[in-house]
């Protein structure tokens, strides 16, 4: 409730507001599209409407079925022309009309039933008038919605319905049987652009055309909305909707038409709409800022003033709409606040104002004369004139001084701040020339102010409107310069024409009084340019032969680089000669041939004529292109583009023209991962085996999509043949490629790839190996041709066989290779050129396409020998090397274990080890023949050789480490059978003692099976001689647990003998000072003492004539030591009473004591 | 010669060494049924079979080809105590070294094998030593057997010959035959009988014309003394 309330308030708080500056209801609808109720009628659609009616007039007279489509954009006015008609028609013509709003779904059943229900009486004639939704237009602009089936069945089901209402007949079954009801229509359907030309022209030409299709006229609503216009639709709408209290105060003269706005304000609106909608400013823009301003004042409920319109400025700077408030701002700080207002209103108005203007918006203010003078000595002001000129009185104004804009149509006037703003008064239009300097002959002037140059240029953020009238002017007078130079005249076509074409990569250069230029594009045709400008007709005749030679040559000469071209572009310019003269002069050009001989000129060649009465079109045109270059061009000039814009088409039609041509002259292919070669191998190989093509472009497939030899060889094959040329080098031939064919638009193809294609192809038959020269294809060089390839095939048959030479142990061998493959290849190549022989000998009128094929079999399969010639033989060359590297392994091996032989000590083995490693050396040389034929063999045979003396090392290698342990165990043996003898000795087991040679002999077998080299047998004897070792050390650790005991009794009987003997014997000197060590390592010692001992003992018992044993024994058990008798018996083997009876006898002699014998 | 009686005696430069309780020792070196290993350089010993590294001394020189030292393998074994020494040539061959020389032959009176012992097994167990001449011994002995089976064999066809002929004739033509080849009367041995000579081509002594003559003339006192006795 509250809301409603809040609403209703606001709502009468409006109205009330509305109603006390003077209106019914708001003029201008929010959004800017017709109001619901209109009350205004609309302005500037006049030509539309006439049209509109004219057409309607055409339809009253025919009574036929007639379809008018009104093309314009969003906003421009289609609905409001669609008003108009359909009001003027309600009110003067006795017709009937229906409206329908063409919306996405819409069934055309709908309107056939409206129609049936409508039509009463038939001789009454219908019009209807469908109005598209723009959304239509939406739908269309997402591009995905065109491919939508329900919409592309939309777009038909509409084309099926208009063709049924004007053909009603045809159309019986849609209609129904009532389908005469139909007739007498006029179909009035309105259009955007986007909708109309890009898609309905294109789905349903049939109907969309109006040359083709059922389309009766075209009405496109002018975009163009001047200011007068824009004024007058303001005023309309604001009296429409005027109560009586303001109709009254306006009939009073107390309020302008525009109150409560300002003509001011709303120039200054529709100058920045003006440049944000880039010089195009729609109504609808247009009445929706109109709008925004006014319910502004609305809610303020004031007139417009400065401080309303720079809030509004303000609030519509983020849509697009910009003054340059910093520079503003910057201006009105610098100055005192009385100055502020005034200054704010002269800058905010892009028409000049004059002091009773500002007098009426300032009406608080004093004194703005000396104020604006301030302002003015400031330089901030400037004071101008503004003369009023209706534009009736246009042509008797004659006043140079003031360039008064030319009135080509009333819309291309407009406004263009510090020159001239029009507006409709009651003497209608009126141009309004502001002017700083008054010209003499002027009388009526107004004295207003503007802003200076300088300062209009920051606010604005125009930098150049001040200064277009000045280019204008100079170009205007400058072009009659221009006409009378030719190479001022010849740069400006250039320049015109590059502008034109777009193009920027330009040369130039001249030849006499012709100029060339050539506008290269990598990826576009390259356009030469041809400018001349004749005197006589000798200059044409010059011409002429100048265009002929350069399209012969192909290419020309630009600063000393000879440059190609796709296209030509003739300009001939004349003041002298009549167009129609020089066009029949020039006129045999056309039909000469271009280039290729089935080519004319006039495919690839434009002329454009300028004779002597077409100079006035030639001076447009030039004043038409520098014009173009002014940005902000005022309207009035417009019409000078004319002339480029038709040459442009013009132009632009014939490039395209050119370009379709070009096109089909372009060759590529795709090759995906394959290389190049490869795919034009395989190009090659479906035609001759008539097979598809599917992955490459249309160029190389006749209609049913199989190989052909495509139309550029053939075209570049008839131009040699046409020629007549015999001899071709590669050189010359890429360069005639690059003359007639436009390869830099070529795809992954190069001139060398053509000619590659067509001397695989047989087209170009070459004339030595290397491929440097060639003949085009004729049957009579076909075995020339075949001669050469013998030979390139012998040549290979040469090359198949390789010798090598690789070093083994310093041995030469000779390795032979053969290639298999290619000799396979080339027993075919030579078929094919037995077949070709015979057919050439029976000469059975076959085609040549048929030989071509079979020299293209020729071509490929020598390719393929190539091929596989260069893989054999790296193939060979791999695997030889691959020979040397296992050669030079097993010298490795070999040198190894010579290091190996070397580190042996014992001669002998070391022999065995050389023995052995020689053996292998032979085994080498001898596996090895001189020469290697079969290389697969011999990588057998190396493997295997490798092996065997690998096997071979690695058992030298074993026997080594046998050696090497069987050396220590020698060793240890000798060791173990030395200290054995000794102990033997000391034991006195002198029987049982092994030979020191024992160990001599075991190095004796050892060598013996070293040499033999059995291992299993090496290591069981090692094993067996190991238990030999242990077993005498064995015997050795036995003899040295007892070496004590035995020592102990050698150390008594010594002590024993210096002590008791020395009275009987002498004995040596010194021999009694000895210190006796019974240790291992003084075995030597102890057996020399046991020797001398022995000997000792044995004179004394010769001396006594007492047995030696009983006195060893004696001696054994020591000094003072108790002597047993049954012991020393047993010891010396002598019967107890002899002992008792010698021990008697050696007492009495003194070497024993009585007490010591128990 | 059985192997249960076997004896072995080794001959060496210093004395006759009794290497195990096989061998019957004895200083009598003059006792053929006995296998003596000689390792002695000077003087022959006589026995049925010789192994030794001097084969110079028993055999001349036709017979030995050159000096080799090789393994013995045995029905599969691997002497491990023996290494052979030489090659021979010619001779009823009855051993091979591993690398298929002949190392071993047969006169018709002993055999000779150019072999010797490892010293190792001189001195330390002997008894592998003795183990292996056993082994090899068997080895031989199979060997001549057979090759005296195919003597018989020779012989009895020979007789059957003989016997044939002295139906019809006086004087046998293939004792003057057998006798011309042995008397070094240059006679061609193609000449016998087809059977004879499928036999000495199993024998495989018909393309050793010294061994062939050798043989024959063994035969043929065999047949001689058989057919003719006295």
């Amino acid at each position: 409730m509250y809301y409603i309330k809040l609403v209703t308030s606001y709502v009468i708080e409006k109205m009330s507001k509305l109603e006390t500056i003077g209106f019914t209801d708001i003029p201008f609808s929010y959004s800017g599209v017709p109001n619901v109720i209109k009350k205004y009628k609309p302005i500037g659609l006049e030509n539309e409407i006439n049209e509109l009616l004219r057409v309607y007039n055409i339809f009253k007279q025919s009574n036929e079925n007639i379809l008018v489509i009104i093309v314009g954009e969003y906003g421009w006015g289609k609905t409001e022309l669609l008003d108009l008609f359909e009001s003027y028609l309600t009110k003067y013509e006795n017709v009937d009309t229906l409206r329908i709003p063409l919306t996405y779904g819409l069934d055309p059943k709908f309107i056939i039933n409206e129609i049936k229900k409508l039509r009463k009486d038939i001789t009454k004639p219908l019009i209807l008038l469908i109005d598209e939704a723009d959304e239509l237009t939406r739908l269309a602009a997402l591009n995905q919605f065109i491919k939508d089936s329900k919409f592309q069945e939309f777009i038909v089901q509409v084309g099926t319905f208009i063709r049924a209402i004007l053909e009603p007949k045809q159309y019986r079954y849609i209609l129904g049987p009532d389908y005469l009801k139909f007739i007498k229509i006029m179909l009035v359907i309105a259009f955007t652009p986007q909708l109309y030309y890009n898609i309905l022209k294109n789905v349903i030409p049939d109907v969309f055309d109006v040359t083709r299709g059922r389309v009766f006229k075209e009405i496109v609503i002018d975009k163009r909305i001047p200011f007068w216009l824009y004024e007058s639709i303001v005023k309309s709408r604001l009296y429409a909707y005027s109560n009586s209290k303001r109709i009254e105060l306006l009939k009073k003269g107390l309020i302008d038409e525009l109150h409560p706005l300002r003509i001011e304000y709303l120039a200054t609106l529709y100058y920045l709409i003006y440049l944000y909608s880039k010089g195009y400013p729609s109504p609808r823009e247009l009445i929706k800022y109109t709008s925004k301003l006014f319910s502004k004042l609305l809610d303020l409920g004031a007139e417009l003033n400065y401080e309303i319109f720079l809030q509004f400025l303000h609030e519509v700077k983020h849509e697009g709409l910009k003054i340059n408030f910093l520079a503003l701002n910057d201006y009105v700080n610098s100055l005192d606040e009385q100055l502020k207002p005034i200054f704010l209103t002269i800058a905010l108005s892009v028409i000049p104002r004059s002091i009773k203007s500002i007098k009426q918006e300032l009406k608080n203010i004093e004194n703005i004369e000396s104020k604006l003078k301030i302002l003015k000595t400031l330089n901030l002001i400037e004071q101008v004139y503004v003369i009023k000129i209706p534009i009736t009185e246009i042509d008797k104004i004659n006043v140079s001084e003031l360039t008064i804009p030319e009135v080509k149509d009333l819309k291309s006037l407009s406004l263009f701040p510090r020159r001239y703003y029009t507006r409709l008064t009651d003497e209608g239009l009126t141009i309004f020339m502001v002017t700083k300097n008054l010209p003499d002959k002027v009388k009526e002037f107004e004295i207003a102010f503007q802003l200076t140059d300088q300062v209009f240029v920051q606010v604005y953020n125009v930098s150049r409107s001040g200064i277009v009238y000045e280019k204008i002017r100079s170009i205007l007078t400058k072009s009659s310069e221009i006409l009378k130079n030719p190479d001022l005249l010849s740069d400006k076509i250039t320049e015109i024409v590059s502008k034109i074409l777009q193009q920027r990569k330009i040369i130039s250069d001249k030849k006499g009084n012709i100029h060339i230029v050539l506008i290269e594009n990598d990826l576009d045709l390259r356009n030469l340019v041809i400018i001349s400008y004749v005197r006589d007709y000798n200059d044409i005749e010059k011409l002429k032969n100048f265009i002929l030679n350069t399209v012969n040559n192909g290419v020309i000469d630009i600063h000393n680089e000879l440059k190609y071209f796709d296209s030509l572009v003739v300009f001939i310019v004349s003041n002298n000669i009549l167009s129609e003269e020089i066009e029949k002069y020039t006129q045999e050009l056309h039909e000469k041939s271009w280039k290729i001989p089935e080519f004319k000129l006039r495919d690839f060649t434009k002329i454009f004529i300028y004779g002597s009465d077409r100079f006035r079109e030639l001076n447009k045109l030039i004043i038409g292109y520098n014009l173009s270059k002014i940005e902000e061009l005022p309207r009035e000039y417009e019409y000078y583009l004319a002339e480029l814009n038709n040459l442009a088409k013009e132009l632009n039609a014939c490039i395209n023209q050119f370009r379709e041509k070009i096109l089909k002259l372009t060759l590529g292919i795709r090759k995906g991962k394959e290389s190049k070669y490869n795919t034009i191998l395989k190009i090659i190989q479906a035609w001759i085996n008539d097979e598809e093509l599917p992955d490459q472009p249309e160029v190389f497939k006749d209609s049913n999509g199989k190989a052909k030899i495509s139309e550029i060889e053939l075209a570049l094959y008839r131009y040699l043949i046409y020629h007549d040329i015999e001899i071709i080098s590669i050189k010359e031939l890429e360069q005639l490629i690059r003359k007639l064919f436009p390869v830099h638009l070529w795809r992954e193809f190069k001139e060398k790839d053509l000619i590659e294609l067509m001397r695989l192809r047989g087209l170009l038959l070459p004339l030595d190996q290397k491929c440097t020269k060639f003949r085009p294809f004729r049957i009579n060089y076909v075995s020339q041709y075949l001669d050469l390839v013998k030979k390139i095939v012998n040549y290979y048959i040469q090359l198949s066989q390789v010798k090598y030479v690789v070093k083994v142990l310093g041995k030469e061998i000779e390795v032979l290779v053969k290639c298999y493959e290619v000799e396979q290849i080339i027993n075919d190549i030579l078929n094919i050129i037995n077949r070709i022989n015979n057919f050439l000998k029976l000469n059975t009128g076959l085609e040549n396409e048929h030989i071509l094929k079979q020299l293209a079999m020729i071509n490929t399969t020598l390719e393929k020998l190539k091929d596989v010639y260069e893989k054999c033989y790296q193939n060979i060359s791999n695997k030889v090397r691959e020979i040397e590297v296992q050669y030079k392994s097993i010298e490795d091996l070999v040198k190894e274990l010579r290091d190996k032989a070397n580190r042996i000590e014992a001669i002998n083995i070391k022999q065995i080890f050389e023995d052995q490693i020689s053996e292998i050396e032979d085994v080498i040389i001898s596996l090895t023949p001189s020469k290697i034929e079969d290389l697969s063999k011999t990588e057998i045979m190396i493997k295997d050789l490798k092996n065997m003396i690998q096997e071979k090392i690695n058992e030298l290698e074993k026997v080594y480490n046998i050696y090497v342990s069987a050396s220590h165990q020698v060793d240890e043996l000798e060791e173990i059978l030395l200290l054995n003898q000794k102990l033997s000795k000391i034991f006195n087991r002198k029987n049982e003692v092994l030979d020191i040679n024992v160990a001599k002999n075991i190095r004796h077998d050892l060598e013996i099976l070293l040499n033999i080299g059995e291992i299993e047998l090496l290591n069981h004897y090692l094993t067996d001689l190991k238990e030999f070792i242990n077993s005498i050390r064995r015997n050795v650790s036995t003899y040295l647990t007892q070496l004590n005991s035995i020592c102990k009794k050698l150390v008594n009987s010594y002590n024993w003998i210096c002590i008791r003997c020395r009275k009987i014997i002498q004995l040596p000197k010194d021999f009694c000072n000895k210190s006796i060590k019974c240790e291992t390592d003084s075995l030597d010692e102890i057996i020399q003492l046991q020797e001398e001992l022995d000997k000792i003992i044995y004179k004394v018992s010769e001396i006594l004539n007492v047995d030696y044993k009983l006195i060893k024994c004696i001696s054994e058990i020591g000094i003072n030591m108790g002597i047993e008798i049954d012991e020393l018996s047993k010891c010396s083997d002598i019967p107890n009473s002899k002992v008792i009876e010698l021990l008697e006898k050696l007492c009495k002699i003194g070497i024993i004591e009585k007490k010591y014998v128990a | 010669m059985l192997l249960s009686n076997l004896k072995i005696a080794l001959v060496t430069k210093d004395r006759h060494l009794e290497i195990c309780n096989f061998v019957e020792c004895t200083s009598e070196i003059k006792d053929r049924n006995r296998v003596v290993i000689d390792l002695e350089n000077n003087y022959k010993v006589e026995a049925n079979v010789i192994i030794t590294p001097y084969p110079e001394k028993y055999l001349d020189n036709s017979y030995i080809q050159n000096r080799i030292t090789d393994v013995l393998v045995i029905d599969g074994k691997l002497l491990k105590t023996l290494i052979t020494t030489h090659k021979l040539n010619n001779g009823i061959s009855i051993l091979s070294s591993r690398s298929g020389n002949v190392v071993g032959i047969y006169d018709l009176e002993r055999i000779i094998i150019t072999a010797k012992p490892l010293n190792l097994y001189l001195i330390h167990r002997p008894e592998l030593l003795i183990e292996d001449i056993k082994i090899l011994c068997n080895y031989i002995l199979r060997k001549t057997q057979l090759f005296n089976d195919n003597l018989s064999k020779l012989a009895q066809a020979i007789i059957n010959h003989i016997i044939n002929e002295r139906r019809s004739s006086k004087k046998s033509k293939i004792v003057n035959i057998l006798e011309n080849i042995c008397s070094g009367r240059i006679e061609d041995y193609r000449k016998l009988p087809t059977s004879i000579l499928d036999i000495l081509e199993e024998m495989q002594i018909s393309n050793n014309s010294f061994l062939l003559k050798k043989i024959l003339c063994v035969v043929m006192n065999r047949v001689i003394e058989y057919v003719y006795p006295k």
